[in-house]
């Protein structure tokens, strides 16, 4: 059974920069004016519909030519180089939860593109900044033990179908998250699974 | 070798400099995401094998293996420590592997942070770290640097003042790295690059990979029409392609070589290769270029000012917007005091969107306001806005400011007075940019003859410099009218200034300072002096009056193309479009039908080129994506309402549009089918994860101008080349556009698609492309 960890939605926090930067505002460094009252008003649907929350769960790990976990020889090179010399690993699954998705697709219903577009951007930092909160949390809690780099399918020459497998070790259908049997993307959409790697300090 | 036999040697010849490091490292064993410059300590025989390779090739210069090696980059990866180890066996293993044939060049990439407000660098962090490595690399004794692939200015002078604080006979060559467009990063395109880093102490200007020879060499060419530094320049060997999960450069010896001549006869002095290119590839150039000569080359001469990703060109009138100045305005000076850059910004950004092409900055008692904040103002304002002219006086101040300016500034200005020139010239000598020379000595002048003798003295103390009178422009020193001033002497000046063949510049406010109706007065004596010759005035964008003023003389005075009848109409729709105004724009629409015009009219006249100009200022970086969306949205209702004017008549202009099975990602796809519904197509958009049955029907259906396909993962971008291959068993032709994250160029050929679109903007354009084509 996976580790369920809930998250408060109203206590995230994404930088302006960063969300601006998403958006498409090159160079500016925060949401420009004209675009302040549609920012504050995707800001809070998706505050308010996004149900956070993270699936977690540790693995022993053995190494051969690649990691093996639960028999499953992971064959990537990146894998190999960030998780190098791990004595377990944590599988990570962070979701925003489904409503999420019906907001964008409302909003492109109702042919306001803008905020859908806002609700997308905004949206897609705000679960990047859910897992990087966890990751903060699971580096400390591990301790003394030292975590290697979050990473996640479809980076470099880790294959997206790895999405799949990590669902199915959280049990993730229990909890309403799937994934596309074609493409292995995750549903809901605004989900990152991820992969990171524990080894002794010295 | 000091730079000036090197010099020497470079007026006979062209130099050959060495290919790839970490391309060649990759195929003998480095781990990608491992920084290359970790064997210079650890496995120094594996660059030593390399360098050697590229000395048996015939390069001339070999380059250090210290692309990453600056402190704050190499800490990424916990290597700080080795730091001064891995910079100095890199010079160490040069050496050897040279023997004497060869110069060695101190190599010094990118830090990998972008300056604020972009990321997280700024100038100071970028200059000490250039500086501790460049200090070890003299110390080694290299030959020259080169300051390769950055793509951001501001960086790029960074490392160039690291290496002439310290020395001043070591050669440097600074090199952009630019995308196809012809743009860095930041913005700055080669025209721009060639004019900022002309005023700098640099030997030899150039850019090296992202590209490949192909599409490197008219961006090449750009640069060398303008200055009149050395030529360097290090293509890729093509443009990185995906294969079977690694990393292909497809340009093998024989094709690179292929392209030798056209960059020499482009003026080329330095010639080398960049990622994916090998020791194959540098013989190939060597027998090629042989002992060649370079040829010569005569650069344009402009006059202009510069920031990141503007240049201003003196050739038509300049506005220079004062209003960044807090004498008298109270919200401004305490905005200072309280170093709040928003205010600025604000000022800043309405003085552009008003007219304004250089903003004149002025920070009132400098000596209240902190060096700090002046700094972030003339660091950062710049990428967002406009060049600056920095109204500075302290002379500290001047040249911490200078410094740290991402570009080519006005530098607001001297009196014709020894001292104060000569402070001015020893900055701009180092730091780049144009003095502005005022009508005066120490005292203000009386007339006309004042005047002139203050010219003919300031001019005789910038010869005895030595500096370039082509980066002067002078003030005839505007005084109020109210205080006894006379316009009549200032615009005698200007006369008097043109002759000699310089640019003229003036405060214009100053005139009616103390008066009522400033404005009319201001008017009046802007359209007497650019009817003597004036340039450019640092007035007042906001005063709309004074602006129509000044547009209708600059027409009347032939300085500027007359309007054309409809541009009032096609501005107003613009702006419209632009603001969101989506009833406004209706309610005109409805107008212009109800007095007659034809719904096709209205459509092809009014709101297709205002959609077409949307584009225009959206691919020239001008608007941002949610603008252009913005715009889409509030053009679409008034396409609507026309189209139903208009019955049979547009329903050749169908564009079907899809995000392909197994692809849940819409968004890109639904503000590309936004932006071409704004532009006057029917759109059939047929949504997410659509089975390619679906999508071949409905062209079978539609017979649209296109059909757009979205993959944005590499597990979906395969449905293209099945939905590609079924539309042709069918016989169905129809172009077909294609985008998404995984895809480019490349791929998409090989997918058999027909376009590939990295924007809304672009399908819009390949749209208008397929039926000129079906026209045709």
């Amino acid at each position: 059974m996976p580790r369920v960890v809930e998250i408060d939605p109203t206590a995230v926090k994404v930088p302006e920069r960063v969300i601006s930067a998403r958006l498409g505002f090159k160079g500016v460094g925060r949401i420009p004016e004209e675009f302040r009252n549609i920012f504050e008003k995707a800001w809070r649907e998706i505050t308010k519909v996004s149900t956070p929350f993270a699936l977690l769960e540790d693995e022993e790990c053995v190494w051969n030519e690649y990691l093996k976990v639960r028999e499953i020889e992971l064959k990537s090179d990146l894998v190999r180089k960030h998780l190098k010399n791990c004595e377990i690993v944590t599988l990570m699954v962070v979701t925003l939860g489904e409503n999420v998705d019906r907001k964008i697709e409302e909003a492109h219903e109702d042919g306001d593109e803008l905020l859908s577009y806002f609700l997308d951007g905004i949206a897609s930092e705000f679960v990047e900044y859910i897992a990087r909160e966890i990751e903060k949390v699971l580096r400390k809690d591990k301790e003394p033990l030292v975590g290697g780099a979050r990473i996640s399918p479809g980076y470099g020459d880790f294959s997206l179908e790895m999405n799949k497998w990590i669902v199915e070790i959280l049990d993730g259908e229990r909890y309403g998250i799937k994934y596309h049997p074609e493409s292995f993307m995750l549903i809901p959409r605004k989900t990152i699974a991820s992969i990171m790697g524990w080894r002794g300090s010295e | 070798m000091n730079r000036w036999e090197l010099r020497r040697i470079l007026e006979e010849r062209i130099l050959l400099l060495d290919g790839a490091y970490g391309t060649e490292f990759i195929k003998t064993g480095l781990k990608g995401g491992i920084p290359s410059e970790i064997l210079n300590v650890e496995k120094p025989e594996m660059v030593l094998d390399l360098q050697k390779r590229y000395v048996m090739a015939g390069a001339d210069i070999l380059i250090t293996n210290t692309f990453g090696a600056i402190p704050m980059k190499l800490a990424k990866h916990g290597l700080e420590g080795l730091f001064e180890d891995i910079v100095r066996n890199a010079i160490r293993i040069a050496r050897k592997a040279s023997r004497g044939k060869t110069l060695v060049f101190g190599n010094l990439g990118p830090s990998g942070e972008l300056p604020e407000p972009m990321g997280n660098g700024n100038f100071d962090i970028f200059y000490e770290n250039f500086r501790k490595v460049v200090e070890i690399m003299l110390e080694e004794g290299v030959d020259g640097f080169i300051l390769e692939t950055f793509s951001d200015i501001l960086e790029l002078k960074a490392a160039v003042y690291a290496v002439r604080d310290l020395s001043e006979d070591v050669f440097v060559i600074a090199h952009l790295t630019f995308d196809e467009r012809g743009r860095t990063l930041t913005g700055t395109d080669p025209k721009n690059f060639a004019l900022t880093f002309e005023d700098l102490d640099v030997d030899a200007l150039g850019m090296n990979c992202t590209l490949g020879p192909e599409e490197m060499l008219p961006v090449f060419q750009e640069l060398s029409k303008y200055t009149s530094k050395y030529l360097s320049v290090e293509p890729n060997a093509g443009m990185p392609q995906i294969v079977d999960g690694k990393t292909i450069y497809p340009v093998g010896p024989e094709e690179f070589a292929a392209y030798v001549d056209s960059f020499w006869e482009s003026g080329v002095n330095i010639l080398g290769g960049c990622c994916g290119t090998t020791p194959k590839h540098i013989s190939l150039l060597k027998r090629i270029l042989g002992r060649r000569a370079p040829v010569e080359r005569t650069p344009k001469k402009v006059f202009a000012v510069t920031s990141p990703s503007n240049l201003v060109d003196f050739e038509d009138f300049v506005v220079v917007g004062e209003r960044i100045n807090p004498a008298g305005r109270k919200k401004l000076w305490k905005a200072m005091l309280n170093e709040d850059m928003t205010v600025v910004e604000k000022e800043a950004k309405e003085q552009v969107e008003n007219g304004a092409r250089i903003l004149d900055v002025n920070f009132g008692v400098e000596r209240s306001i902190s060096s700090n904040f002046a700094k972030i103002v003339v660091e950062k304002l710049p990428y967002t806005s406009a060049p600056l002219s920095l109204d500075v006086q302290s002379v500290d101040l001047i040249e911490e400011l200078m410094k740290v300016y991402p570009g080519r500034p006005l530098l607001n200005s001297s009196r014709a007075v020894h001292d104060e020139i000569e402070e001015r010239v020893r900055i701009l000598k180092k730091y780049g940019g144009i003095l502005v020379i005022l009508a005066m000595e120490e005292h203000v002048p009386r007339d006309f003859d004042d005047r002139k003798k203050a010219i003919e003295k300031a001019l005789r103390i910038l010869e005895d410099l030595c500096f370039d009178t082509n980066r002067i422009i002078i003030d005839p020193v505007v005084l109020p009218l109210g205080a006894g001033g006379k316009a009549v002497d200032v615009l005698k000046t200007i006369e008097y200034v043109k002759n000699l063949g310089f640019k003229t510049i003036l405060g214009l406010s100053n005139i009616s300072f103390g008066l009522p109706d400033r404005s009319s007065y201001n008017a009046a004596f802007l359209v007497m002096a650019i009817e003597r010759g004036l340039d450019s005035a640092i007035m007042n964008p906001l005063d709309d009056a004074l602006m129509k003023i000044m547009e209708a003389s600059l027409v009347i005075l032939g300085k500027k193309e007359p309007p054309k009848k409809n541009v009032k109409t096609d501005n107003e729709i613009l702006d419209i479009i632009l603001s969101g105004k989506t009833e406004r724009l209706l309610e005109i629409v409805k107008n212009m039908v109800d007095n007659g015009a034809t719904p096709m009219d209205v459509v092809e006249k009014h709101l297709r080129p205002a959609m077409e100009e949307v584009g225009r200022l959206y691919d020239k970086g001008k608007i941002f994506l949610p603008q252009l969306i913005v715009a889409s949205q509030t053009a679409v209702p008034s396409f609507e309402f026309l189209e139903s004017k208009m019955v049979g008549q547009s329903g050749d202009k169908a564009f079907v549009i899809a995000t392909v099975r197994g692809d849940i990602h819409d968004i890109g796809k639904n503000i590309v089918a936004s932006v071409v519904k704004s532009s006057g197509y029917k759109v059939i958009d047929l949504g997410k994860d659509v089975p390619n049955e679906k999508i071949v029907e409905a062209v079978e259906r539609y017979k649209p101008v296109a059909l757009g396909l979205s993959a944005m993962m590499t597990t979906t971008v395969l449905r293209i080349r099945e939905i590609v291959e079924e539309l042709k068993r069918r016989n169905l032709r129809v172009p077909v556009i294609v985008g998404g994250a995984s895809l480019n160029e490349n791929l998409s050929k090989e997918l058999g698609a027909d376009f590939y679109a990295r924007s809304a903007t672009d399908v819009v354009r390949f749209l208008k492309e397929i039926e000129r084509r079906e026209k045709n």
